[in-house]
Parts: C-alpha cells; structure tokens; sequence
C-alpha cells in the first residue's frame, strides 16, 4: 500500500479539526503520553490504553488507509515479541502452565506500541504543515527546541523525496534486478548518498542562516483566538493523563 | 548608502587552506540599479563570489556592501538588505505553505502578520504565483518553486539582488517570464548563469569568470561568444 508522506498531514476530517492547532497538538501529546504511563499489565490500564486509541481515532478520522497502514506497521513490530515469552523469566516450563504473568510482558509492548502509533498518527492527520507550525510557535517550548523540530518535520519530507529519487535511480540502473549490479549500487551508497544529504543539510543550514530563520523566535503567521471548546478539550485529555498516572501509581 | 551596493577588493576563496583558491584576486564594483551577469563554465567561481558576498564562505580581501565591510559585526545588517537566490531553490523554502514562506522576511521584521500576508500576496502576484498562495510546497514543481523563492528574497524589496543559476531547470517560456520580472526591478541584481540567452535578456554588464579569475567585464557579449567559440 503507498501512502504519499505528505499525504497524511492534515488528511483527518473529525470533529478535532476544528481546534485550534495548539490544542490538537497539546492533547495528541497528552494522550501519547497517558497510552504510555497507564499500566499495560492490568485489565483497568489496558482497557484505559485501548479507549484512549479508539476514542483519539474517531475524533480525528485519519483517511482509512492509513489506519490499515498503521495498524500493519503496528503489528509487523510489536507482534514478534509474543515468540520471545517462552525465553521470559515468568514463562512456565509447561504448555499447561499459567502463561499470564509471561505474556504481560510482549502485551504491554503491543498495545503501548499500536496504540502510541494509532494516537500520533491520527494526531498528525489533524494537523497540515502550516498548523503543526502555528502550534509549535503558541506552545511554551524554548525556542531553539521548536526551530530544530520544525525543521526536522520540514526536511524530512525533502529527504523522503531525495531517497525516492535515489531509489529511482537505482531501479533504472539496473540495482533492483539483483546480482552483481545491486551489490556494486549499495556498495556505492555511503560514499554517494550519504555525502549528497550531507550537502543538502548543509544548503539548508545556509538558507536558514541567509533568511534569519534561527536569529529571532518563531514568528506567527495567523492570528487564531482558544475558545472555550479548545479549554475544554484540553482539561478532559489532561484528565485523562492524570488517570492514567494515578492507575500507575496505585497499580489498579 | 553611498557608493557602490555592492564592492570586492581583492577578494580571494580558498576551501581548503592549502587548495588553490576557487575565486582569486576578485576586484568588482557593482552600482544601484545594475544587472550584472557573472558568467563562466561550471567550476569557474560564480557560486562562490555569490556567497562570499553574504559572508557565507570565509574570504580574504574585502568585500563592501552599500558602503559597509562585511564583518561579523555588520554580517546580519547587509543579509538584511540582500536577497538570495539558491541554485536549488527547494533549499531555501523553510516554511509548508506558499504564503508563509513569502511573508517570513516581513514576519521577522515585526510585521504584523495580516499585513506581511498581504504584502506578500502582492509580491506572488507580480510573480505569476498567487494562485499557489495557499498551496504546501512539495506540490510545486521546479518553476513555480523558483518564483516562490524569489518572492521570498524580493518581499522585502531589497536593494541588491543575488541570483544563482536562476534560469537552471526552466523551461523557455518560463525564462523569458523570469528574465521579464527581474528586468523590471529597481535593485541591483547579480546573476551567476551560463545561460547566455537568459543573461542577454535583462543585462546590461557581463563578467566572466575563468578558474577563479575575471577575464572580461564588458557591457556586450561579444567576449564570452568569442571566449566560447560560438
């Protein structure tokens, strides 16, 4: 399945849309965080992890591809560690044995990982370029941190796009079929790749230099006003973290 | 400002400290309002004499712009009144939208932001891009990447202009529009090209640069024909 990575920012059309940036990206984080603090090894924290997941979902309404993407990311890498429990410590020596306490274990890496996933990319799907921006320039992060993240976010599309461009090229050069034409390619690519992205950050780092886009804080382009819906929704998934902390920390 | 906007003296760019150097011994005047084309082969220096001039590769020599020495002291100063225009113009587009990238320059100026939007508006439409206002970058191709790209630089009508291998990757029609626009302006605009149509279309003096060095400055292009036997 191809899903084109700029595809997916901003492709969420749920009610969450309708906030103001900030507040969707203040309460995806919100939520991330209380998928990974509530506890994934009793009924109550992970039935917590799975509400968080589901309800985040519907309110953001990524397109339904990428949530069959995510969801098959998600399961190509949490889904091995269930093969790991027989090594486990708690594992029991018999089949018949009391394999709970064992399977904890690769559960807690499950639903902590597919739920992270599904929670920050719907959380990405709910914000485009421009609000991700918007809110990194209205949260109270320094502002060396939000520069770097903005640029990591921008850049990386243009290096996503450079790899294909190199992927291309190997595949008309004759890479894809194999042999000794694919090993002398790879073979070739640190010293050509690697040197070419080197290069581009480097024009960037330049540009940047060039426009002051480091020299003076962020600057906001639009002027949007919190309303009482964006309070709102923040005090219920600050709620909701706050839940999920107090599930860990009584151990319910 | 007095004199010319834009002086080398003596400039020099070495790389490497024990590499020769890729401009050498580089004296070059440039008055308000002239369009200098910087022309060479690949290799010859063009890009280098560009960004020496903003003071982003060390040189020795000095370079003056509007009258003021390039130090570190007055680097920011002199950025402020260039504009720039990278040969790949996908390196100097920071922002996601079209009209967030134009008005940066007038944002970071203290702006207010409806106003630089609004200005910025001006200068994508004089530049045949402000139907894409609203348009992520990624969804523009090479030209309209450009124009954007120079809306950015132009937005804050600076008084000196310089431009790398602006016509690289345009089609015809496209480069006639481009050398239009720049034929139109008020700032003095250096061009490092070889393209030799595109530079005969709004400029009015012709340097060419051989390894580093300048071997002609002439306001016809008789030299460089001659020079490249064409």
């Amino acid at each position: 399945m191809r899903t084109d990575l700029h595809g997916v920012w901003g492709s969420g059309h749920g009610p969450v849309s309708g906030l103001a940036p900030q507040t969707r990206l203040l309460s995806g984080a919100l939520l991330f965080g209380a998928c990974m603090t509530s506890p994934a090894d009793t009924a109550m924290g992970s039935l917590l992890i799975a509400v968080i997941a589901t309800v985040w979902l519907m309110a953001c309404r990524p397109p339904a591809r990428v949530v069959r993407l995510a969801l098959s990311l998600g399961c190509v890498l949490f889904l091995p560690y269930f093969l790991l429990t027989p090594l486990l410590p708690d594992a029991p020596q018999t089949l018949t044995g009391d394999w709970l306490p064992a399977l904890a274990v690769p559960w807690s890496v499950f639903i902590r990982g597919i739920s992270g996933m599904l929670v920050s990319i719907s959380t990405v799907t709910v914000l485009s370029g421009s609000d991700f921006y918007e809110a990194m320039t209205r949260l109270p992060v320094p502002h060396l941190i939000s520069a770097i993240l903005l640029q990591i976010v921008h850049q990386t599309g243009t290096l996503y796009y450079e790899t294909k461009r190199i992927a291309a090229a190997m595949a008309v050069r004759g890479a894809a079929r194999g042999g000794v034409a694919a090993w002398r390619v790879l073979s070739s690519l640190p010293r050509v790749w690697l040197p070419r992205v080197i290069e581009r950050a480097e024009r960037v780092s330049w540009a940047m230099e060039l426009r002051g886009y480091s020299e003076s804080g962020m600057r906001q382009f639009r002027q949007t006003r919190t309303r009482d819906t964006d309070c709102a929704v923040l005090i219920m998934t600050g709620c909701v973290f706050a839940l999920a902390a107090a599930l860990r920390i009584w151990r319910i | 400002m007095s004199g010319p906007v834009l002086e080398y003296r003596a400039v020099s760019v070495r790389y490497e400290p024990a590499a020769a150097p890729a401009v050498a011994d580089i004296t070059l005047a440039v008055e308000a309002g002239e369009r200098v084309a910087l022309m060479g082969l690949n290799g010859s220096g063009k890009t280098t004499l560009l960004l020496a001039a903003v003071g982003l590769v060390p040189h020795e020599g000095e370079i003056l712009a509007g009258g003021e020495p390039l130090t570190h002291k007055s680097i920011s100063r002199i950025r402020g009144r260039t504009g720039f225009l990278f040969n790949v113009p996908e390196d100097q587009l920071l922002f996601p939208k079209v009209i967030d990238d134009i008005s940066f320059g007038l944002v970071r100026r203290g702006l207010p932001p409806r106003e630089a939007a609004s200005q910025a508006a001006r200068v994508a439409d004089a530049l045949g891009v402000a139907h894409l206002a609203q348009a992520p970058l990624h969804h523009l191709s090479h030209g309209q990447k450009q124009r954007v790209a120079l809306a950015g630089a132009l937005v804050t009508d600076p008084p000196l202009l310089l431009l790398d291998e602006p016509s690289a990757g345009l089609d015809p029609p496209g480069k006639r529009a481009l050398a239009a626009i720049l034929s139109r302006l008020n700032a003095a605009i250096i061009v490092a090209t070889h393209d030799l149509d595109f530079a005969a279309r709004f400029c009015t003096r012709f340097v060419i640069l051989d390894n580093g060095r300048i071997v002609s400055d002439s306001d016809g292009m008789e030299q460089i024909t001659s020079l490249w036997q064409l």
